[in-house]
């Protein structure tokens, strides 16, 4: 279900620097693989997520096809654009990037589709109904409250992530479709724990507490009052802010494929991954990729040390080796050593 | 769309893995090779070298995804055509598809039981035979299958993994260099696929090439008797059930020998095999070095006795023999070797309601995480004939069902006339955790801080592993006059972490408050949560001195007890008493709640863990 509701501004957000960075970066690189942002209630989690889907710079779709297919990246088509392609019956037009929901009582049919029964009892016909997965192709798949997500509907997020496909076999239906979304969830940790396994396909995570110090607190209860008294009103006031950051990610978006990394970069990150003590290689391998969209949203062109940094806040923390009794935190001091010897 | 084979990462671009590579090769080599399993750490080119596997072995890659339904799996009746001519047709399922291709499970050990089982039935026959919906068929399977899975997330049962002829243990890198190349090699990839493969496509080939030479070759090797001792020989070292063990190690070895461009199998193709198919497959407190040493050993009495002039079996040599039993640069197969020693260890026998006494109530089919629930919730794994009830109904069946008795109903408009006897219910299955509530024993008797001591740690420990199987723990204390609790049954380390910072020590002991507490918690959570496996773990010397209800402490706790028996919750009772006279009454308590009971005098966080989980038998 997508409604149409005006949203809290993202630059009028108090603090929360790093989450908010984590969504500027998947947004101007959806590669990175999204963001899980890990906090206790009433700060700011969903209304982040939801004010970042009006930042979005608008892109180009294929007129009336349900996967949002991109017009551009043929390989990535879903078969009815291939056989529209054939027809010569593609029409681009201009769409832009939504924020679907996962509610956490979807059952599996409505996420991954499922046999279109309305259509099976009419004519006879195996029809498929398309879920979840398939609105969100092209957007962002937004799960609340993901650690209370029933265990097999985690699995099927696992498949669809991983692949950037959706395979039904299910049902007397053999289907499959592109699913390329980017996977942004929100938990509260003191509700249980998510799936090691799919907590390392989150490419960035964020841990966040409210805010500590009074004025903060100030500001964030002046503006929320302030905008539930007036939206409109409110919306004005960061307007510019607003366009600004929007640019801002524009340009990222154009110069990405553009910036330059050193030798000495990946080294480094090699390093940092084998003493720290990581899971696999994804780690690394985002790390890399949030450090280059770095560059980009700042509008440089090459990847320095303090790009490093922000990559190692956000990409590593969750992949660390869990050892027991330990407790599961990111030593920066032995970072930023390691980054000195280099 | 299915899978663009175009954007696949080549298989000779992947940097490092090489047991897993060479595994994946050979099975591509050898048919009679029947299954290879991944296992490993996540985000180790798991998965990547599969899919990339089916381009050099040129043959079709068939996903196996794990929301499947028996039906699409094995096939069933095609809805469509029987309904337009009334006539049944059969529509083949995956199975097919896999005939003579690849069959692959990324997370095998999440794959339902029910489709394991059909899984596991069609590979020992070798053929698919459909006996359903009224339809009846076969046809042959000869399929490589290939799963991939993170043993952090449960581990995989032991008929199944008897299936799989290889086993390769994947690590991360830790080589700098590597490390480095894996990363800037993912970038360009992602960067331009068409690109990136161009790179590699000279490399790619010769491994086909390679590949389709050796297959060949296969066919021709002749099998010596000694060869085939020698694969029993280590078999039997290593302990293995049955005889599955040698015969995938000759069958490996041939695959070795024949990717080699030989015909003539040697000791070492055999010793090599071994290394991919014996690591799973272990006996009880046997390790591969053992193996690996005992049969060198085998070797120096053999020749000694023949008096034979062998040029590498001699005692000195015995290192040397080592490393080539290691195969040729698999430095990572001695690491590899002592983490499977683990595998081994959990395969013990598993079945619930082996508890003393036990009569406890216990669910599902002897897998403790795995129970057919009633409500809609949980994966949809078969359907039944609605007892009453059209709850939860499963069209797919009941369409086809009402599909092929079409021809002698009336048409009410619609083209496909249901009726009431057709309607199928669907049966689903849902991992059920257990919930264990620590009951500890703070009051100031002897060793109470290092009791509460000892039940953080275990509780750290136990929620720290939790994952896979969903568990839950709590914690209430009781001391002075009253039971509190100090960590409600969750699944939170964080939380865990946070309320167990202090726990306060000191006062009488009010064991029927604390019993009275906990079958509170208890009896609140099954309401909730009428599937949940409830355990209670109660850490004391059950002196129990204040009452309750009455003036007998004891009999207060003893009645308590009794309800919680009741209650169906199984128990553990751990005697903390570490006095000359021995108190019965711990002991008591644990009769009452016909639950274990565990003397332990100065406990450690250690021994606690190790006897919960011999409670509920992770």
């Amino acid at each position: 279900m997508i409604k149409e509701v005006k949203n809290y501004p993202f630059s009028g957000i108090v603090g929360q620097e790093d989450m908010k960075k984590a969504l500027l970066l998947n947004i101007i690189n959806p590669s990175i693989g999204g963001v899980l942002i890990r906090g206790e209630k009433g700060t700011a989690k969903s209304t982040a997520v939801r004010a970042i889907a009006d930042l979005v710079p608008s892109r180009q779709e294929i007129e009336n096809c349900k996967f949002f297919c991109d017009p551009v990246k043929e390989d990535d088509w879903c078969n009815e654009c291939i056989e529209r392609f054939n027809r010569g019956e593609i029409n681009v037009v201009q769409g832009r990037m939504r924020v679907v929901n996962l509610p956490i009582s979807a059952t599996e049919d409505r996420v991954v589709g499922t046999l279109d029964i309305e259509n099976a009892i009419k004519t006879g016909e195996k029809k498929f109904e398309e879920g979840i997965l398939a609105q969100a192709n092209r957007n962002i798949l937004y799960v609340d409250e993901v650690n209370l997500l029933e265990d097999h509907i985690v699995d099927l997020l696992l498949d669809s992530a991983a692949m950037g496909v959706n395979i039904i076999e299910r049902e007397g239906i053999s289907y499959s479709h592109p699913s390329r979304f980017i996977l942004i969830g929100t938990m509260n940790p003191e509700e249980g724990d998510l799936r090691p396994q799919l907590v390392d396909r989150f490419g960035l995570v964020v841990d966040i507490v409210g805010e500590r110090d009074v004025e903060s607190r100030v500001k964030v209860m002046e503006r929320r009052l302030a905008f539930e008294d007036n939206p409109l009103d409110f919306e004005n006031r960061f307007k510019d802010d607003q366009r600004r950051l929007s640019e801002k990610i524009v340009r990222a978006k154009e110069i990405l494929d553009s910036v330059t990394y050193d030798e000495d970069i990946i080294e480094l990150i090699a390093k940092i991954s084998i003493e720290i003590g990581v899971d696999g290689h994804r780690a690394d391998i985002t790390l890399l990729k949030t450090a280059i969209t770095n560059v980009a949203y700042e509008g440089r062109s090459k990847v320095e040390k303090e790009d490093i940094i922000v990559g190692t806040r956000l990409a590593l923390p969750h992949r660390m080796r869990r050892r027991p009794f330990e407790e599961e935190s990111l030593d920066f001091n032995k970072i930023a050593e390691i980054i000195q010897e280099v | 769309m299915k899978c663009n084979i175009l954007n696949y990462y080549p298989f000779a671009g992947i940097v490092g893995q090489d047991k897993a590579k060479k595994a994946l090769i050979l099975a591509a080599i050898n048919p009679r090779i029947k299954g290879v399993l991944l296992a490993g750490e996540k985000g180790t080119a798991k998965s990547t070298m599969v899919r990339s596997l089916a381009e050099v072995a040129e043959k079709i890659l068939v996903n196996l995804p794990l929301n499947i339904t028996e039906d699409r799996l094995v096939g069933s009746i095609s809805l469509n055509k029987t309904i337009k001519s009334s006539k049944m047709h059969f529509e083949e399922g995956l199975l097919k598809e896999a005939d003579q291709n690849i069959l692959y499970i990324d997370e095998v050990n999440l794959l339902s039981n029910q489709i394991v089982n059909i899984l596991i039935q069609c590979i020992s026959q070798g053929e698919n035979i459909v006996e359903r919906d009224g339809i009846s068929y076969l046809h042959d399977l000869n399929t490589l299958l290939v799963a991939s899975m993170n043993p952090e997330e449960g581990l995989v049962k032991k008929q199944f993994l008897d299936k799989f002829d290889i086993y390769v243990e994947v690590k991360g890198e830790s080589r700098l260099n590597y490390r480095k190349e894996i990363m800037k090699r993912r970038l360009a990839f992602e960067a331009s696929p068409r690109l990136f493969r161009e790179v590699y496509r000279e490399e790619n080939l010769k491994l086909k090439r390679r590949i389709l030479v050796a297959r060949k070759l296969v066919n021709n090797i002749v099998i010596e008797k000694e060869s085939l001792e020698l694969a029993a020989s280590l078999a039997k070292i290593a302990g293995c059930h049955g005889h599955r063990a040698e015969i995938s190690t000759i069958e490996v070895a041939k695959a070795i020998c024949a990717y080699d461009n030989r015909t003539e199998i040697r000791d070492e193709d055999i010793k090599e095999a071994a290394n991919y198919t014996l690591p799973h497959r272990l006996g009880k407190n046997i390790n591969m070095e053992e193996v690996k040493e005992q049969e060198a050993e085998n070797e120096n009495l053999d020749d000694e006795r023949e008096g034979k002039d062998s040029n590498n079996i001699s005692k000195s040599n015995i290192e040397e023999n080592t490393r080539d039993l290691e195969g040729k640069g698999s430095e990572k197969a001695v690491n590899e070797v002592e983490k499977l020693d683990r595998i081994g260890e959990s395969y013990e026998n598993i079945k619930i309601g082996d508890i003393k006494g036990g009569r406890k109530k216990t669910q599902g089919n002897g897998k403790r995480s795995k129970v057919k629930t009633d409500l809609k919730k949980g994966r949809y794994i078969k359907y039944k004939r609605p007892n009453g009830d059209m709850e939860d109904i499963a069209v797919d069946a009941t369409l086809r069902i009402a599909a092929v008795k079409q021809k002698n109903r009336k048409s009410l408009g619609s083209n496909i006339v249901v009726k009431n006897e057709d309607i199928r219910v669907k049966i689903r299955e849902k991992r059920v955790g257990a919930s264990i509530l620590f009951l500890v024993d703070a009051s100031g008797s002897m060793g109470s801080r290092q009791r509460m001591k000892a039940v953080k740690g275990a509780i750290f420990s136990l929620l720290t592993d939790a994952y896979q199987k969903r568990d839950k723990v709590g914690l209430v204390a009781f001391r002075k006059d009253h039971a509190e609790v100090l960590l409600e049954i969750t699944r939170s380390v964080e939380l865990a972490k946070k309320n167990l910072e202090e726990m306060k020590t000191g006062g009488k002991t009010p064991l029927a408050h604390g019993l009275a507490k906990a079958y509170d918690i208890l009896k609140t959570e099954k309401r909730k949560n009428p599937q949940v496996l409830q355990y209670l773990v109660l850490v004391s010397d059950g002196k129990g001195n204040i009452g309750y209800k009455t003036e007998s402490p004891l009999d207060d706790a003893l009645l308590m007890a009794e309800k919680i028996n009741y209650e169906g919750v199984n128990t553990l009772v751990i005697d903390t008493q570490n006095g000359y006279i021995e108190y019965p009454f711990a002991r008591q308590i644990a009769e009452k709640m016909e639950g274990e009971y565990v003397k332990l005098g100065n406990i450690s966080k250690e021994e606690i863990k190790e006897k919960v989980n011999e409670l509920v038998k992770y």
